[in-house]
């Protein structure tokens, strides 16, 4: 019986996709993929392969790792002011097992990410019984903690000090092959997170979030769920974390644990729209992007003004923070889409 | 040994007193409006960079200055309250996100125009020099700092409990809905509120860093964990709890950086743990009391 | 005095309150009664501003004012004791009086008007050191009822003030509120006890799921074989 239904969704499965890239998310998502594809091809000058195309690979680690937070903050409102945790923990196993165990990259990365989830377990029970602005800062509270500790000189033989470990291979010596890697694990990694959301498992997700009384009054073990957001949450937020490890070839604490990747994540989940998971990609995107484009811009002269452009950065980035949560709840860019949606519909005659 | 245990009690103490100045004022705002001010310690940061900067701008006469700074501050904590807060302030995820965004902004800022590089603002210390007894050297405007404390502590106290801004304070405290119906603004109350311990925080900065430095721009959030240490150990909303949670953290932070080894790394991690524990045990605090007396 | 015209409100998308219309006169003492749940909570809420009309006119003294946020509608003279007493219960009961005297300005109105309160309950007089958390159920209905004219209204909205009280007390409160009708206090009283409400008031709503459904004077009503079985009991 399962198997026939699972033959004829892949019988269907072509024609659904046909289905699927007429409409307008679908065209446009494709779209994407098709350009993410093309790209690497675009230009052999080496700034472009070895500065340009990296800046591609560095917004798709982060696109995984805002994606993970819109999931628990997001889809399960359970906000996290500490994902730099699940994104650092997971990058200092990677790299630990690398540089000192010896073990191939593949199986470090998977041993990251559920080092990540480990801590997900660890930071989600204490937190069970805290609830908005507390849980914000009782997350947030554990990251500083696990800051200062890597930071700690006279710990230094445990958790590496403040040097942290560098000399990690990376994923590959050819940006090229090293960008399609990470290519095709944000896309794995959003299909998974995407389905995790619009599934069974994401409706109760959304139950508690909504309503955690009721949920709990309709028979739904809330607290096992939200230690299950929070594992999941923190597996992908964990992958990306090692995957940062290796783009870097290095980890330290501040870098990796820092609350400004907490930061990010909120920023860039935020600016795309909460709740809309791919939102977190076209977040992470013009964020990595709009840092790119500052510090190339660098110095610049208005008359006798001399102005560092990329000082000014997370200035930037805070203010921009600041319009949109004051000013457009549901982020900037998916209401950008719908509009452009209103006009294809239009344009198809619908 | 001897001088360690003085060193201790008036480290302790002054901790205390810098504590009890800047969590009043975030405790006030949690207690009345349930707003998490997140950029709380950002304003006792930007007080301290504003004396730095504002002397090439005026004639240097530093109670001038700093009082200037002061309102200067006040004002920025009303401003937020009515441009980024008070619209949000229906949803506790909103407040927390947009403060955070405020704190991050002003640190930023602040980081642009000065550098991580600590710089001495000393010029604005009110007494100056050390009173020295055969076993220790008490910084004078650290002794002057105690006292102030206290007697501003005391004045808030009888401002709040007395005045008829500070019973309608606590009256929006306890139940804003009825505080709306005896003809209270309560938006109003929640700016002044505001606006309060924005002041608060920014008196601390003015007695405290002239002794101190200023150690870079995040210096903000170390000041943020601890009064929210501070006001987790004493209860959301409680001024008494807050006074004594902040001695109490003052004190075992002294402790620690006195008495372990390689303390003063340790001491750093003090509040946060408080926090994680208090969190964990008892969220409503040692004195457990949601009201504001 | 009062005036409410077509007034509708819902709670999300169900109907709390349907065309409502009322009218009180200066000086009138007006009663709504009818079961939980009714909406009579809510249209005091509606009155005094908490909650905020979907359609319909409120006006007070000529002026419209379902527009106005609480404090201003406070400002303008209409005092709201609302269900549940929503005492200040961390502070005492001179403080709780304080604050009923918030828009007041005139201090030897004040002290007249606490002389007053305290005549009609002495038992605050006793206990006006006392937090208000501390007082007994009937204590803190009268602060209640005390604290809400001390603003010196000109109308006074009640609601439910004899709710989980014993029967002895209510008679004191409903006494209390005879008084205040006679020092000329326009009151519309909101009861679910519909035979001490029709003994005090003048004319009488009858609400039923966010409808007025009838109204009269005493004695019209208590003639309506339905109001007999239903609200009296007789």
């Amino acid at each position: 019986m399962v198997k026939e239904k699972m033959k004829e969704k892949i019988n269907n499965f072509p024609g659904y996709l046909k289905s699927w890239g007429t409409t307008f998310i679908g065209g446009l998502t494709i779209l994407c993929l098709i350009i993410l594809t093309v790209i690497p091809f675009l230009s052999n000058d080496l700034k472009y392969v070895y500065v340009f195309l990296p800046q591609f690979t560095l917004a798709m680690i982060f696109a995984i790792f805002a994606a993970s937070w819109d999931l628990l903050t997001g889809i399960s409102g359970q906000i996290s002011f500490g994902h730099a945790i699940f994104f650092g923990v997971a990058g200092y196993i990677c790299a630990y097992f690398i540089d000192y165990q010896g073990f191939p990259t593949w199986v470090a990365i998977v041993l990251g990410s559920l080092g990540a989830v480990f801590f997900g377990l660890l930071i989600g029970i204490p937190c069970l019984r805290l609830k908005g602005p507390y849980l914000a800062l009782g997350t947030l509270a554990f990251s500083l903690i696990l800051l200062k500790l890597f930071l700690q000189g006279s710990l230094a033989h445990i958790f590496f000090g403040s040097e942290g470990i560098s000399g990690l291979p990376s994923l590959s010596d050819d940006p090229i092959i090293e960008y399609f890697i990470i290519f095709i694990f944000t896309i794995i990694s959003f299909i998974v997170i995407i389905q995790i959301s619009k599934s069974k498992l994401g409706t109760i997700f959304k139950s508690i979030r909504d309503d955690e009384t009721g949920a709990d009054a309709s028979g739904i073990n809330t607290t096992k769920y939200k230690v299950i957001a929070f594992m999941i949450s923190a597996f992908f937020a964990g992958l990306a974390g090692t995957f940062y490890a290796l783009y870097n070839t290095a980890v330290n604490p501040t870098g990796n644990f820092g609350t400004l990747n907490s930061f990010f994540a909120i920023l860039m989940a935020s600016l795309g729209g909460l709740t809309t998971i791919t939102g977190a990609a076209l977040g992470a995107f013009f964020f990595i992007f709009l840092e790119y484009i500052l510090i190339e811009i660098g110095v610049i002269e208005i008359g006798n003004l001399i102005i560092d452009v990329s000082l000014w950065k997370f200035a930037i980035f805070a203010l921009i923070l600041i319009i949109v949560v004051r000013f457009a709840e549901r982020g900037i860019l998916r209401p950008i889409l719908e509009h452009l949606k209103d006009l294809w519909d239009v344009l198809m005659g619908r | 040994m001897e001088a360690e245990i003085i060193n201790f009690l008036f480290n302790g103490t002054v901790n205390g007193a810098i504590f009890s100045l800047i969590a009043l004022g975030y405790s006030l705002v949690y207690g009345v409006g349930h707003i998490m001010n997140l950029a709380h310690g950002a304003f006792f940061m930007l007080t301290g960079y504003m004396l730095l900067w504002f002397p090439s701008f005026l004639p240097e006469i530093p109670w001038l200055i700093a009082t200037i700074v002061v309102i200067f501050v006040t004002i920025i904590g009303g401003l937020a309250y009515i441009i980024l807060i008070k619209p949000l302030q229906d949803t506790s995820v909103g407040v927390v996100l947009i403060t955070f965004g405020l704190a991050f902004f002003i640190q930023e800022y602040v980081f642009v125009l000065s550098g991580t590089t600590p710089y001495s603002v000393k010029e604005f210390k009110i007494i100056d020099g050390v009173t020295k007894i055969p076993s220790f050297s008490f910084i004078n405007q650290f002794i002057f700092l105690i006292f102030a404390s206290l007697i501003i502590v005391s004045v808030f106290a009888l401002f709040i409990s007395k005045s008829k801004l500070g019973k309608s304070i606590r009256a929006v405290s306890q139940d804003r809905e009825a505080a709306s119906l005896m003809g209270i603004n309560t938006n109003r109350v929640l700016l002044y509120t505001l606006m309060i311990s924005a002041f608060l925080a920014s008196i601390a900065a003015v007695l405290y860093l002239p002794a101190a430095a200023l150690n870079g721009p995040s210096m903000g959030w170390g000041y943020l964990t601890n009064s929210f240490a501070v006001v987790i150990l004493g209860g959301m909303g409680s001024l008494v709890g807050s006074v004594v949670g902040a001695y109490i953290v003052g004190y075992v932070t002294s402790f620690t950086s006195i008495f372990i080894p390689n303390g003063p790394s340790w001491a750093h991690l003090v509040p946060i743990i408080i926090i994680v524990i208090m969190l964990l045990i008892r969220p409503q605090g040692i004195f457990g009391k949601k009201e504001l007396r | 005095m009062l005036d409410i015209k077509k007034l509708y409100f819902y709670y999300g998308k169900a109907k709390a309150l349907e065309e409502i219309n009322l009218n009180l006169k200066e000086g009138a003492l007006e009663a709504v009664i009818g079961p939980n749940g009714a909406g009579k909570s809510t249209l005091l809420r509606v009155i005094s501003g908490l909650e905020e009309p979907d359609r319909g006119k409120i006006e007070f003294l000529g002026e419209r004012i379902d527009d106005l946020k609480p404090h201003r509608i406070a400002r303008k003279g209409i005092a709201h004791c609302p269900e549940r007493r929503r005492l200040f219960f961390d502070m005492t009961v001179s403080e709780n009086l304080d604050l009923g005297a918030y828009t007041l300005k005139d201090r030897s109105k004040f002290r007249e008007l606490r002389k007053f309160v305290y005549e009609i309950f002495p038992r605050l007089k006793e206990r006006r050191k006392q937090r208000a958390g501390t007082l007994s159920g009937g204590e803190q209905q009268m602060l209640a009822i005390a604290r809400s004219l001390m603003s010196n209204p000109k109308l006074l909205l009640m609601d439910e003030p004899s709710l989980g009280l014993a029967p002895k007390i209510k008679e004191t409160i409903f006494e209390a509120i005879d008084t205040i009708k006679k020092g000329g206090t326009t009151t519309l009283l909101v009861e679910q006890d519909a035979v001490l409400a029709m003994a005090v008031s003048e004319y009488v709503h009858v609400l039923e799921e966010g409808k007025i459904e009838m109204r009269g004077t005493k004695e019209e009503l208590e003639k309506e074989p339905r109001i007999k079985q239903v609200y009296l009991g007789i």
